[in-house]
């Protein structure tokens, strides 16, 4: 680790003396080429080439990125560093008769988180669309490992760090590790092509593809005794198919769309070396290999009739009836990689051949026939029918010791959902609408206990504008879910799933925009959401969510604009458990523990754009701030359970930016910008977490640590 | 499931009985808004864009650099579209008239406050009630007295694509969705920030099929356009996972890894606890159930698994 550590810092001085000397030379080239373009005579609008109107803008520059930036969070899904940048590129041909266009568009070239659009087509008639993206997740920069891929989804260790028992994990974690980063990255490319033969009809076909490649943290355990993590490959290929067909007249409209999903995972499974493993399995049954299977290749189709037909007496119906159908019949891996033990029951099939058929329709009917009141009524259906066999499987599982005697079936899940409501729009004055709504839901889920889910809402709001500079928004909705009837197969029989249990409900919102001069606006906002499960002796009982908003902007002379913003979001939830240390539950309320956990989040905003000289020089400055709190309280009032708070966790982001900006020349900009990000986090569940925690675990020690950088860049925009 | 069977056709009754009373019982005071209608006409005429260029030269200028200004101008096929300026407000010959009486009006000016919104936007919709419009009446946004003026303007280029009256799509979106605004900021975020998604990546804001303006019918089918693998269908399958992924996740931003509405082990214990270690308090220190990804340490194949193993979701 030390040696790493050590090539790791030298790397990282060799790469900022490089990173140093880039930016000299590319400033010197930017000035120079700034000065070019500042005296060069070729700087019309709209120039001519080729006979074409030809317009565009460039903007590039040179950053320098400084601080302690060497966290995941930092770059999480940008690509910010130090040396010359593209940010943009945009060029724009019209043929001189204005009917056709052709237009390039690039962002953040050569980054990893690139961008490229071209758009080409003859206006109202066709268009072409081509893109390429490339976009980067980094989940952690401080994952270290011993295993060492072998292709195929297979990581072996090195020959010395077999055989390891009892805590020998900490000397593993500790020496002979090499640093692997953890990130996604997608390179996607599309092309979409549009067509109106006649101005009713409509034809358009989109097609894209995706790569996605890269490494995410997976922890295989071993017979639930102690997880080894390491990675999980991703080798994914996405290809999305759409084809669509619309024909629209001014009284009705049909629309059909195909749409056709592929998924392809180059990889069926993961295998993990056992480091635990001493060669033979003996009576412990220590497996030599831990294997999981990871996403299976699957494809979608989906069928989309679109309808829409105005009826008389200002009466309009549009709905949607789509079939999809959802197939996966990936080979099945084998019960175990333990090749140890026997497993004389063999698979019932070589795949799950997995068949879904979803069926959705969405009604809806508006009418606006009598004066002031408007009308509609909606009808939604989702039906998923899971047509998978429900086979006998004999698991092997965690690759321990023995296979199981008894089956176990998978259980396909089926379910339904739909709704039907009613709503008015009554404009009571010209500056005040009233909204009622009635809504009635139903659901049934075949694995679930609860069956037959009834659920009623009742919604109402107010628009009011009593004055051209006020507007007042409160709005209410109640809504109460009861089931049918409750077949519980838990083990503890006072346990409902909250997601499936009865449910009483509130939500509110006010909001309250005031615009009393041209130059100032601010609003204020509220909401809430109360959901109460009565029926829960175990498991989640309430949850609340409050948020408050304010804004305000002022402009107190056209040339300086203010504006500031504060938004806080609180979450609260409680729920009851009781510590049941065997597998039959007993009724026993000294067992009982509860914990309630609040997460608050304030963010603020504040900022300020002033025009120094018109044309010439303006500046911007901008501050956010999100801290967030979260809070875990625990306690278990009248027995022996141990249940304890658990350390507050913190998080904040702030991000300080300045601009200053100068137009030598009217179409030449350029940019002086500074930025201080800072991210902090003071969290137990990673701070605490180590490659080893002592149970013969092992973990990668993959972390998102706080940053801090400071970012300034010099910039050119050149418009033509 | 029998009674998917029985649900549907009740709730297929049902709604054609409120079909019936939406369509009739207002039909009896149709005829008088239909009376109504026809005598607010004001029998102005087209005038022709170049009488409105006349004054308006600087609009008219800004207007032609748009995609709509070029198609008006070159390549206009319908009979609205080569009216050019009237298209959208209006025949001009009375406001021409009252021009030279030294007073405005009889045009739709598309000022706020001027005119409903209903009015605003039923221009609009004279040619953009399709596509991606199909949804917008009865929509959200539309029952909220949106007009399409609040989130477009189309006189000039402010935003590089889909006139927007802010320079970015999350600023124009932000104008009323502050929280939102707020969410994307949060630890745990997709990258709308970065540029890299934007709101309309999942909703349509012109109003959708789907739930929430969702352009798929579900948020479940909204979640696999770009994590198909999610999809499956597995052979072991979390109930939870295929019925809603905003069941566990927080998709507009969380506090929580992996947009988590809750920590795990919470999370999980909220459904989970009846015996053996999920029912555990579990202490924060040095408890790798409560450390790292908690619950799905273990249970890494959550979202479902294809393993023959992995009922357990170990596998």
């Amino acid at each position: 680790m030390r040696n790493q550590r050590l090539r790791t810092n030298r790397m990282g001085r060799m790469e900022t003396m490089a990173n140093r000397r880039v930016g000299w030379i590319s400033v010197t080239l930017l000035v120079l080429f700034g000065l070019f373009l500042w005296s060069s005579p070729v700087l019309a609008q709209d120039s001519e080439f080729l006979g074409q109107n030809l317009s565009g803008s460039v903007d590039f520059g040179i950053g320098n990125v400084s601080g302690n930036t060497d966290s995941s969070k930092f770059n999480e899904y940008r690509d910010l560093k130090s040396g010359p940048f593209i940010d943009d590129l945009n060029l724009n041909l019209d043929n001189k008769a204005g009917t056709r266009y052709f237009e390039l568009q690039g962002t953040d070239l050569g980054m990893t988180d690139q961008n490229y659009q071209v758009d080409l087509g003859r206006y109202n008639y066709y268009s072409v669309h081509l893109e390429f993206d490339q976009t980067q997740h980094i989940l952690s920069n401080t994952a270290t490992t011993s295993f060492i891929p072998q292709g195929n989804g297979v990581y072996l260790l090195p020959p010395d760090k077999t055989g390891l028992t009892g805590n020998a994990e900490t000397a593993l974690a500790a020496s002979d590790t090499h640093g692997i980063d953890l990130s996604i990255n997608r390179y996607t490319g599309k092309f979409e092509f549009s067509y109106n033969p006649l101005p009713q009809w409509n034809f358009q076909l989109k097609l894209s593809t995706e790569r996605e490649k890269g490494d995410r943290a997976l922890a295989l355990d071993d017979r639930f005794s102690y997880t080894i993590e390491n990675v999980e490959p991703i080798q994914y290929w996405i290809t999305n198919l759409s084809a669509s067909a619309e024909y629209s007249r001014e009284k009705y409209d049909v629309k059909f769309v195909y749409g056709l999903s592929i998924f392809k995972d180059d990889l069926d499974s993961v295998t993990f070396q056992n480091p635990q493993f001493t060669g033979t399995n003996g009576s412990t049954g220590t497996p030599d290999l831990l294997r999981a299977a990871l996403y299976p290749s699957n494809v979608a189709h989906t069928f989309s009739l679109t309808g829409a037909v105005r009826l008389p007496a200002k009466t309009r119906f549009v709905g949607t009836a789509s079939y999809s159908l959802l197939r996966q019949n990936a080979d099945l891996i084998p019960y175990t990689s333990n090749s140890y033990i026997s497993t004389p029951q063999g698979l019932p099939e070589s795949s799950a051949n997995a068949k879904v058929n979803n069926t959705y329709l969405n009604f809806v009917l508006t009418n606006q026939a009598i004066k002031n009141l408007g009308l509609k009524a909606h009808f939604r259906y989702f039906n998923r029918e899971n047509n998978t066999p429900s086979e006998a499987f004999y698991p092997v599982i965690a690759d321990g010791a023995t296979q199981d005697a008894t089956p176990t079936y998978n259980r396909p899940i089926s379910f339904y959902d739909q709704s039907i409501g009613l709503e008015g729009d009554w404009h009571l004055q010209p500056w005040a609408t009233w909204s009622l709504g009635v809504e009635h839901n139903t659901s049934d889920n075949s694995d679930l206990e609860a069956r037959h889910l009834r659920e009623n809402v009742a919604k109402t709001s107010f628009n009011l504008n009593p004055t051209d500079w006020l507007q007042i928004r409160p709005s209410y909705e109640v809504g109460k879910r009861v089931a049918g009837s409750y077949e519980n197969t838990d083990d503890n029989p006072l346990f409902q799933r909250w997601f499936e249990s009865n449910l009483t409900y509130q939500k509110g919102g006010l909001t309250v925009n005031v615009t009393p001069w041209d130059t100032v606006s601010f609003s204020l906002g509220t909401t809430y959401e109360f959901d109460s499960y009565p029926h829960d002796t175990y498991g989640l009982q309430k949850s609340r969510v409050n948020t408050y908003t304010a804004d305000v902007s002022y402009t107190p002379v056209p040339r300086l604009g203010l504006y500031a913003n504060y938004t806080r979001q609180e979450t609260r939830s409680r729920q009851e458990s009781s510590s049941q240390s065997s597998g039959t539950f007993t009724f026993d309320p000294a067992t009982d523990w509860y914990a309630t956990i609040k997460d608050f989040t304030d963010t603020v905003g504040v900022g300020a754009n002033a025009v120094l000289i018109p044309d010439k020089l303006d500046a911007g400055v901008s501050y956010s701030l999100t801290s967030d709190r979260t809070a875990q309280y625990a306690s278990n009032p009248i027995g022996s359970t141990v249940a304890d708070s658990w350390p507050v966790i913190k998080y904040k982001i702030s991000e300080l930016d300045t601009s200053l900006r100068y137009k030598p020349r009217k179409n030449l900009t350029t940019k002086l910008a500074y930025s201080y990000q800072k991210y902090r986090e003071d969290d137990f569940t990673q701070d605490f977490w180590t490659p080893n925690m002592g149970d013969n675990s092992l973990f990668l020690g993959a972390t998102a640590p706080s940053y801090a950088a400071h970012i300034i860049a010099l910039s050119l925009q050149y418009s033509f | 499931m029998g009674g998917s069977r029985r649900d549907l056709l009740l709730m297929v009754v049902a709604f054609s009985l409120i079909s019936l009373l939406v369509v009739f019982v207002p039909q009896a005071s149709a005829a008088e808004t239909a009376k109504n209608g026809s005598a607010a006409a004001s029998g102005a005429t087209y005038v022709g864009s170049q009488v409105c260029e006349g004054c308006h030269q600087e609009q008219a200028a800004q207007f032609a650099r748009t995609v709509m200004g070029k198609v008006f101008a070159n390549a206009a096929r319908t009979p609205l579209e080569q009216r050019g300026c009237e298209a959208c407000h209006g025949p001009g010959s009375e406001y021409v008239k009252q021009m030279e009486s030294g007073s405005v009006g009889n045009v739709i000016t598309f000022r706020k406050g001027a005119e409903s919104a209903a009015k605003y936007s039923a221009v609009c919709l004279q040619c953009h009630e399709k596509g991606q419009r199909l949804y917008w009446e009865g929509g959200p946004h539309e029952s909220a007295g949106l007009a399409c003026t609040n989130c477009h303007y189309v006189m000039k280029n402010i935003s590089p694509k889909d006139n927007f009256v802010k320079k970015t799509q999350l600023d124009t979106c932000f104008q009323c969705h502050k929280l939102k605004r707020a969410q994307i900021q949060f630890s745990s975020h997709m990258p709308l920030r970065e540029g890299k998604l934007v709101c309309s990546s999942c909703h349509n804001p012109h109003g959708s099929q789907g739930p929430h303006q969702l352009w798929q019918n579900t948020v479940n089918d909204n979640c696999y356009s770009c994590h198909p693998e999610r999809r499956g269908p597995f052979l072991w399958e979390h109930p939870p996972v295929v019925e809603n992924c905003t069941i566990c996740h927080r998709p507009h931003g969380s506090n929580n890894p992996f947009l988590l509405k809750v920590r795990e082990p919470r999370l999980c214990q909220q459904c989970h606890n009846s015996t053996r270690h999920p029912s555990e308090p579990y202490a924060y220190n040095n408890d790798t159930r409560v450390l790292g990804r908690g619950c799905t340490q273990c249970h890494a194949m959550i979202h479902g698994s294809n393993s023959p193993s992995g009922e357990f979701f170990h596998r």
